[in-house]
């Protein structure tokens, strides 16, 4: 690992993480709903800073990591195993957390890890980067966490990426979870969301 | 099915209270401080780190003065406390040729290149009360005789017993296997046990293994519960300096020094026809100075080790799953102690059982219970 | 174990110096490196915290009978921190404990050392290697006493 890439993650990390993780379970509790999120004192050029705190509070040396081709950098790398400690994997479908680059490059929610139904915890969370919420591509959510229905609207989602979800979510108890992170930003679309493209 | 129990919480906060007041106990009395307790109930924090498996001087002697001197609770908290700390990675298999040993003896050779050290050992105390101690101050004289002129410094050489015997041919030899580079080292803090386990997982469990359980079982194999006819090839406690590979650094660094022991076991030799016999060894490992701990898991770890010997399984101490599954106290204490939840509807559906078939034996007709009484 | 109290710098490999260094300060106790700390003239505030120091574990692995099969002993604490020095050095600690002071000053001193002459880096090194190992050799020196001498071992008429 060369030296002069190694950045700072968070600057204090019990806190910083803390406050992450708060945000990554209010986004869970509450599919579809953007909430902010502080990234760390320094990231990688090529990750949100959304994404950074998101992949900083979560993976551990237990956890294999699959990048996306344009992520799997030295950069990105150095600061993840020298932050987490996480291996990585070329397998999608041994990732516990994935993550796809701003680009359009389609989900294939199918190649990752959905879980088993004895241990649907050990589906792969994708980690999907995106430009902005609030203007875009727009779906409507329901079921748990949301009252009715809410609208998200995401500019810079992956092609084909609601179809691909409610394939995904049509397999709950098994699927993918998925993370949309954009700069400052995060949204939750777990596997118990159900999708509606008007 | 458990019962919320409700009410509980002002009683439990009062428990806590009255917890705290007792382990202070009378005020007049100073307060034992966690320094004294690593310094002077050494033995203590030396257990409760090797059960703990979790090697933290000052740590085990926190826990050691919160538990008011339980040794399982006190290794309970140094479990807990473990689970909170992230893992950096794995040392590099500790160079135990380089221990500076403070204690090194035989019971298999007398004249030893490097000698007999004793050691701080109790070994040869006479086993009688020191009222002395009761007062302060008797460290006065009890300090070690002057080294002396005369006294020669101990030396590096003090090369390992059994690696002699095997060098000869006379022991079998520690060897890795094969895969030594490659293979995954078992490890159960991060998978489950299953059976059959390897021998790293057997070592593994043993080492954080109940002092109490495993001496018994090491003593049954000597009163004939199985057979391995041990001798004490080596013991040795002394510290040893741990190496660690950073990633971002790409190469080994010290870290520190630890104290272990360790037990060398030589045991029934083994030959045929076709091989020439060998003795056998097991193999004991502890945190600080615990030496009959040592002692007992080198005794166990030889027993288990019947399939690999050819051995028959007989007898308690080479049952695996027996062994592996209830060396922990950790593990024990929280299936025993848990009998201490509330039971109730548990209990009362037995109860109603246990009426209603006493009143079934009542209402029998009368003939048969004379006939039952005669 | 610990000989290397060579002064010679020539055919040493940078990296070879470097682990000297690191483990000497992990060996050595915090007030004596904040003292050596204070004597190079390192200024905390001159460092970038890349890594705030934190408390973890390391996994002491053993081998059966010494030199066979590798097992998992049980874990030992250990601190680790990295900083960035202003002359871009990346420096790191690791030290066995918890003082996350010992750490940081640790991290500080690799950095402090990389950015130093060999020549003089050998000599701190040494001398602190030196103190390593005599308080090392005092304290297994102290069961000599204890060591049976067999020869005084003969029957009182030899007196």
């Amino acid at each position: 690992m060369e030296q002069d890439v190694l950045l700072c993650g968070f600057g204090d990390p019990v806190d910083d993480s803390g406050r992450a993780f708060r945000a990554l379970l209010n986004a869970m509790a509450h599919p579809g709903t953007v909430f902010p999120v502080q990234g760390p004192k320094e990231h990688p050029a090529a990750l949100s800073d959304a994404a950074s705190a998101v992949l900083l509070t979560l993976c551990d040396y237990a956890t294999p990591v699959w990048l996306n081709d344009n992520l799997a950098v030295g950069e990105v790398h150095s600061y993840l195993r020298f932050h987490t400690g996480a291996p990585f994997t070329d397998a999608p479908a041994r990732a516990a957390f994935a993550v796809l680059d701003q680009g359009f490059e389609p989900l294939m929610a199918a190649r990752f890890s959905p879980g088993t139904l004895d241990y649907p915890d050990r589906a792969t969370t994708v980690i999907v980067e995106v430009e902005r919420f609030g203007d875009g591509d727009m779906a409507l959510l329901s079921g748990p966490g949301i009252e009715t229905t809410t609208a998200l609207a995401v500019t810079g989602l992956p092609l084909s990426f609601w179809e691909d979800m409610q394939t995904n979510n049509a397999g709950f108890p098994l699927g993918i979870d998925v993370i949309l992170t954009a700069p400052g930003e995060l949204c939750a679309i777990p596997r118990s969301v159900t999708i509606e493209v008007p | 099915m458990y019962v919320a129990v409700k009410g509980g919480e002002k009683a439990i906060d009062s428990a806590h209270r009255l917890l705290a007041e007792e382990r202070r106990g009378d005020p007049a009395v100073p307060e034992i401080g966690t320094d004294q307790i690593d310094a002077q109930l050494g033995r203590a924090v030396d257990r409760v780190m090797t059960e703990g498996a979790l090697y933290d001087r000052k740590l085990a002697a926190l826990a050691i003065k919160q538990a008011a001197g339980d040794l399982i609770e006190a290794i309970f908290l140094i479990r807990a406390y473990r689970t909170t700390l992230p893992r950096f990675g794995y040392s590099a298999p500790l160079d135990v040729h380089g221990m500076r040993a403070r204690r090194r003896i035989s019971a298999t050779f007398k004249d030893l290149p490097g000698g007999q050290v004793l050691g701080p050992t109790y070994d040869y105390t006479h086993r009688l009360l020191d009222f002395a101690l009761e007062a302060e101050g008797a460290a006065r004289d009890a300090a070690p005789a002057d080294a002396g002129a005369d006294v020669v410094e101990l030396s590096d050489a003090m090369p390992r017993v059994l690696e002699q015997l095997a060098r000869e041919g006379l022991i079998e030899d520690a060897v890795p296997p094969a895969d030594d580079g490659d293979a995954e080292v078992g490890d159960i803090t991060r998978t489950p046990r299953e059976f059959p386990a390897g021998r790293d997982v057997r070592l593994q469990s043993l080492a954080r293994g109940d002092e109490g359980f495993l001496l018994a079982l090491g003593y049954s194999t000597q009163r004939g519960y199985g057979r391995t006819h041990p001798f004490a090839g080596e013991i040795r406690i002394g510290e040893v300096t741990v190496e660690f590979v950073p990633e971002e650094l790409g190469f080994a660094i010290e870290l520190g020094d630890i104290t272990i022991t360790e037990c060398e076991m030589i045991n029934q030799f083994q030959g045929s026809a076709e091989q020439k016999p060998t003795f056998t060894r097991g193999y004991g490992l502890g945190f600080g100075q615990v030496e009959r701990k040592a002692m007992s898991m080198a005794l166990v770890d030889r027993s288990l080790r019947a399939d690999e010997l050819g051995e028959a399984r007989n007898a308690p101490a080479q049952d695996e799953e027996f062994v592996l599954s209830h060396a922990d106290n950790i593990e024990a204490t929280g299936f025993v102690e848990h009998l201490k939840l509330p039971h109730y509807v548990d209990f009362q559906s037995e109860l109603e059982l246990v009426r209603k078939m006493r009143a079934e034996h009542d209402a029998r007709p009368a003939a048969h219970k004379t006939e039952a009484a005669e | 174990m610990m000989s290397m109290s060579s002064t010679d710098t020539g055919n040493v490999q940078p990296d070879l110096l470097r682990k000297r260094w690191i483990s000497a300060c992990a060996r050595t106790d915090c007030r004596h490196l904040e003292m050596l700390a204070d004597g190079l003239g390192l200024d905390p505030a001159a460092f970038d915290m890349l890594r705030p120091a934190e408390n973890g574990l390391v996994m002491v692995r053993c081998r059966a009978g010494g030199t066979g099969q590798k097992f998992n002993a049980g874990e030992m604490t250990v601190t680790r921190c990295s900083v960035r020095s202003a002359t871009g050095h990346v420096g790191h600690g690791y030290v066995a404990g918890r003082d996350r002071t010992h750490a940081e000053l640790a991290a500080r001193l690799d950095a402090h050392f990389q950015a130093m002459n060999d020549d003089q880096a050998v000599l701190i090194v040494a001398e602190l290697e030196e103190r390593i190992a005599e308080q090392a050799n005092r304290r297994q020196q102290k069961s000599a006493p204890t060591r049976v001498e067999f020869f005084t071992m003969v029957r009182g008429e030899d007196e």
